[in-house]
């Protein structure tokens, strides 16, 4: 109950900021489009605007704060022992408020018969998220120290409960917090996000909420790193801690080396290297990391 | 006679008043100064070269304003713009801020786009025209941000709507 | 008597016109202070046909360091107003005002655009990119239509005789339409200077 109440105090907290967020237009009108390339990042597989695995303060679609912007993506990961994917669409509201929603799926193919689940047996999830800018600019701020700030929420309800139960998982659905820094250094070329996490979700929830090592959510940090290499190009590498709550298997820190490419305004395109150690008792989980996502 | 005397009055009593520059149309007076350029300049003669000097900066200028008088999210802007004015101004701005040898004689940011209602979004543009008129020169994209890092904090006196 | 047959005279010396004599309108603010840019307005002729009427001044309303000139615009029904710019930054005019609403999406210098205004009564008129610009049309159908000057003083100088109602519209004027109207019985005005006040606010 109490996670509601906390959803419900940050979704009129958001909706307020974005009725305030225009000033006060002579007309009320908006417009779309606008960002600079690349500036509104991808999707990362919770469904937020940021990198591949980590939200960033970004705001998805390429609306300005006079409009109103969206996107859709697709990301898949095949692992040598499941396929994960994730699918979903985000709305940004002026530059200063995100909504999203990513469904998430993790196919245990043959792997789910060799845990007894049976061939093919699929957790999924859904993810719905808010996140809202508090403070600073990434891209005009060049002359400052201070970075764009954002602070978003995720909520997730997973599908497998009672597989989830049966594991020592704690709840089939929970919340991060989140607050992410982001900021671009033109003279060097360099993206540099950074976010700190509230969550006690087991592998980003994929196995439940808490476990029978701990049910309280931690602190874990995300850190992203990107470099130019042109307008439509940018390299770069991930880092993301995990907390560890489930007693049967040790869950593994996620990483990625990334490339993401953006063909024209509307469509970017990310090829990584994903890392994401041990899930469910089976390690050297890493493999090939595409995503595509378009907006306007 | 007594024109010659009212244009002498009017200069008299216009501090730091410059003469119109031929081919421009006049402007209201003010001070002019480096500081009006927006930012200080770079230090590493690596960028002014990369840039391909005062020539390479007088071309990628013309080019931008080539570009952005035919590109309908700013056309509109610059239509009523004095174009010997705005490449001139442009080209000293960007040769001081990358520190070569010229000085900036027009005006601060913030009055010379007053009352344009410049958004975000046209700003933008307007950056895209300045990559692609740079790409066009062959200057290095890490050098184009050298330039770009200085110019992106001037959103905040360029956009007001 | 020759009150009455004097007019009777020009009418028969003047065939086509109505009987007609100047009227002079002084319109004041609720302290006795002149209003400019009020717009005082007779009642039309019997089939008068505002469309194919043409006032004296320029249908006309330009944009000029960051104004709208005149600031108050008398037109017609049916008028087609030229905006042209007149600044070197672009301006966006819309309005808002009912039947009469347009806009003119961003144009810059010395671009003159059409409008027409079909429909009688005030139309109010900003800029989407300069808050501070208002201005007004005022859309009538007659042809007795004046505004008063700095001195809150307008002229009608072919008013027909016999007894008038005067409208007096101002763009501050509280009353619900903006207008307060003044009965002239006949004779009333000749040779003088009509009075009328109007409550106005302060404006925006």
């Amino acid at each position: 109950m109490r996670k509601i109440v906390i959803l419900a105090t940050l979704a009129g907290a958001i909706l307020s900021a974005a009725a305030s967020a225009q000033g006060a237009p002579s007309r009320f009108d908006f417009e779309t489009g606008g960002k600079l390339l690349l500036t509104r990042g991808i999707t990362e597989v919770g469904g937020a605007g940021g990198g591949g695995i980590t939200p960033w303060a970004v705001i998805t679609g390429n609306e300005t704060d006079r409009g109103i912007g969206g996107t859709v993506h697709y990301t898949r990961l095949d692992l040598p022992d499941f396929t994960f994917q994730s699918y979903g669409a985000a709305i940004g509201l002026f530059d200063r408020v995100e909504f999203s929603y990513a469904r998430q799926e993790f196919d245990t193919g043959a792997t789910g018969g060799a845990l007894g689940l049976g061939n093919g047996f699929t957790f999924a999830q859904d993810i719905w998220g808010a996140k809202l800018r508090v403070a600073g600019d990434a891209v005009y701020g060049q002359d400052r120290w201070m970075p764009q700030i954002a602070v978003g929420v995720q909520y997730k309800q997973n599908d497998q409960g009672a597989v989830i139960g049966a594991v020592g998982g704690d709840s089939a659905s929970g919340y991060d917090l989140y607050a992410s820094a982001t900021k671009l250094y033109l003279s060097q070329s360099l993206l540099v996000n950074v976010t700190a996490r509230l969550t006690n979700a087991n592998q980003n929830g994929l196995l439940g909420f808490g476990g029978d090592l701990g049910t309280d959510h931690t602190l874990q940090g995300e850190v992203s790193v990107g470099y130019m290499i042109s307008r439509r190009l940018v390299v770069g590498a991930e880092y993301r801690f995990m907390p560890d709550n489930l007693g049967f298997a040790r869950q593994d820190d996620w990483y990625d080396l990334f490339a993401a490419y953006a063909v024209n305004e509307h469509l970017t395109l990310t090829a990584a290297w994903a890392d994401l150690g041990s899930i469910a008792t089976f390690g050297e989980q890493r493999g090939l990391f595409l995503s595509i996502q378009a907006g306007f | 006679m007594i024109t010659l005397l009212a244009i002498a009055a009017s200069l008299a009593l216009t501090p730091a008043a410059m003469p119109t520059p031929p081919g421009e149309l006049p402007v209201d007076p003010y001070e002019v100064s480096n500081s009006n350029a927006g930012a200080e300049p770079l230090s590493d003669p690596a960028v002014f070269e990369a840039f391909g000097g005062i020539e390479g900066i007088d071309r990628i200028v013309d080019d931008m304003v080539e570009r952005i008088t035919v590109d309908p999210r700013l056309a509109d802007i610059f239509r009523a713009s004095d174009f010997v004015r705005l490449r001139r101004t442009l080209k000293e701005q960007f040769c001081y801020l990358l520190g070569g040898p010229c000085d900036y004689t027009g005006m601060p940011m913030r009055s010379s786009h007053a009352d344009h209602g410049i958004t975000t979004a046209e700003f933008n543009a307007l950056v895209e025209n300045l990559q692609l008129a740079m790409d066009a020169e062959g200057v290095p994209f890490r050098m184009q941000n050298r330039l770009l890092a200085l110019l992106a904090p001037m959103q905040r006196d360029i956009v007001t709507r | 008597m020759i009150r009455f047959l004097l007019p009777l005279a020009l009418a028969v010396l003047a065939p086509g016109h109505a009987s007609a004599s100047p009227l002079e309108v002084q319109v004041t603010d609720a302290s006795g202070a002149p209003l400019a840019n009020a717009v005082i307005t007779l009642p039309a002729p019997d089939g008068f046909d505002p469309e194919r009427h043409r006032f004296q001044w320029p249908m006309m309303m330009e944009q000029q360091r960051l104004q709208f000139v005149p600031h108050v615009l008398v037109v017609p029904r049916g008028a087609q107003v030229e905006f042209p710019n007149r600044d070197r930054v672009r301006h966006h005019v819309y309005s808002f005002s009912g039947s009469n609403a347009f806009e003119l999406e961003l144009y810059g210098r010395e671009e003159a655009r059409l409008v027409g205004f079909g429909h009688p009564g005030a139309v109010v008129l900003g800029c989407n990119i300069h808050d501070a610009m208002i201005g007004y049309i005022r859309v009538v159908e007659t042809p007795y239509a004046a505004m008063t000057g700095a001195d809150g003083v307008a002229a009608i100088a072919d008013a027909p005789e016999g007894p008038l109602t005067v409208t007096v519209w101002h763009p501050y004027a509280t009353s619900a339409d903006g207008t307060a109207t003044l009965a002239l019985a006949e004779g009333d005005s000749a040779g003088r200077t009509a009075q009328i006040s109007l409550n106005i606010r302060a404006p925006r």
